[in-house]
């Protein structure tokens, strides 16, 4: 086993679970790797082509797991070996004490990903109010009518200030779904509209007044922001470092 | 369970059937094991995902402009900002508001993953590298010379 080789068709590890799962809580196709306490759910990669297809494998197989109550470490998508062995001997025995002990910190656990985004007339307003500098362009681009090259400065100086200003209103919403979280991760976006992504860690018998939670949260806040839900999910942020 | 699209008042909720959610949920998180265990997964291509990643750009900038050409509702129309961006002024001086939410950092340390510290954006890459870093991708997409 050297350097990473393409293969045609390799052992696509979805992810790991304590040893008491069998085969009839995983969709067909799919197989388990017992080694002691745990065990890795797996499947050949050659029944699925092209990345978009791998990737909602690798999502059904994972979600299909959640939904059964079962406690998984999801892999990162695209994670492959060459077979049964190196899997055993290269990741399930080296890892054994890690991944037993990170099954049992997350037993029970799912995540929710809150993605939130700003409403944009919204935004700008509050830009607009607080930030001097594109209130005086916007001043400026009005009065001389403004052509492209004014425009293109005044968004940008709408879009500098919301990037200003996006870690303070990530904190107040971060403030806000703390309390219902077991523990929180947040993903800054890259988008200028949207604000992050939050990843909660959810206890399954608080899983229905998390929801709940969130409903009121998003009807609360609708005219400053957008929520959308997803989840329950395999605890995807929440895995260890080895 | 998470199949059905369950939408209910203001809070949206997406099949995890679409690819980009997916895809946002999913990449490069979960748990990674050694570079040399690992095998490349035939026709694992990200390339996709950089579509997605929007840079500020010109479209971007005339989109926020022609957003400020919106706002008589806000000032003319007796319409209040929302609650969640009042504090900003309320707070007054920029570094009493910062004060206060290290404060509330401080208070929930213990319980927040030091992922959370991402929230200041600091360190993240804007170009979306971020988004290719897992190593079998990465080598497939320098072989793919897109």
């Amino acid at each position: 086993m050297s350097a990473p080789t393409v293969a045609d068709d390799v052992l696509v590890v979805f992810g790991i679970v304590g040893s008491s799962i069998d085969a009839t809580m995983v969709p067909d196709g799919v197989e388990i790797v017992p080694h002691e306490t745990i065990a890795a759910v797996v499947a050949g990669s050659s029944a699925v082509h092209g990345p978009a297809a791998q990737l909602r494998r690798h999502d059904e197989v994972v979600n299909t797991v959640v939904a059964r109550g079962i406690t998984m470490l999801p892999m990162r998508f695209g994670t492959a070996v060459t077979n049964r062995d190196d899997l055993v001997r290269e990741v399930l025995e080296p890892n054994l004490a890690a991944y037993d002990a990170a099954l049992a910190d997350l037993a029970g656990f799912v995540q929710y990903t809150v993605r939130v985004g700003y409403v944009e007339d919204a935004v700008v307003a509050a830009v607009l109010r607080d930030d001097p500098r594109a209130a005086a362009l916007r001043e400026a681009t009005r009065r001389r009518g403004g052509g492209q090259g004014a425009q293109i400065s005044l968004g940008k100086a709408v879009a500098d200030a919301i990037e200003r200003r996006r870690p303070h209103d990530i904190e107040r919403i971060a403030a806000m779904l703390r309390p219902a979280s077991a523990r929180l991760v947040t993903h800054p976006s890259e988008q200028s509209d949207r604000l992050a992504d939050f990843a909660c860690l959810v206890h399954g018998d608080d899983a229905q007044a998390f929801e709940a939670e969130l409903e009121r949260l998003a009807e609360h806040h609708h005219q400053a922001v957008v929520m959308a839900l997803l989840g329950p999910l395999a605890p995807y942020d929440f895995v260890p470092e080895l | 369970m998470t199949m059905a699209n369950r939408d209910s008042g203001y809070l949206s909720r997406p099949a995890p059937s679409g690819l980009a959610d997916v895809i946002e949920v999913i990449l490069d998180k979960g748990l990674v094991i050694d570079a040399y265990v690992r095998v490349s997964l035939v026709g694992i291509e990200l390339l996709t995902i950089d579509a997605r990643i929007v840079i500020a750009s010109v479209d971007t900038y005339l989109r926020f402009a022609e957003a400020t050409n919106r706002l008589d509702l806000y000032e003319h129309g007796g319409k209040d900002l929302p609650e969640l961006f009042n504090a900003m002024q309320e707070g007054g001086a920029k570094h009493k508001t910062k004060g206060a939410l290290s404060g509330v950092k401080e208070k929930f340390s213990d319980a927040v993953n030091s992922g959370d510290d991402g929230s200041n954006g600091g360190g993240r890459s804007r170009n979306g590298s971020r988004r290719t870093a897992s190593a079998g991708s990465r080598r497939r997409r320098e072989d793919s010379d897109e």
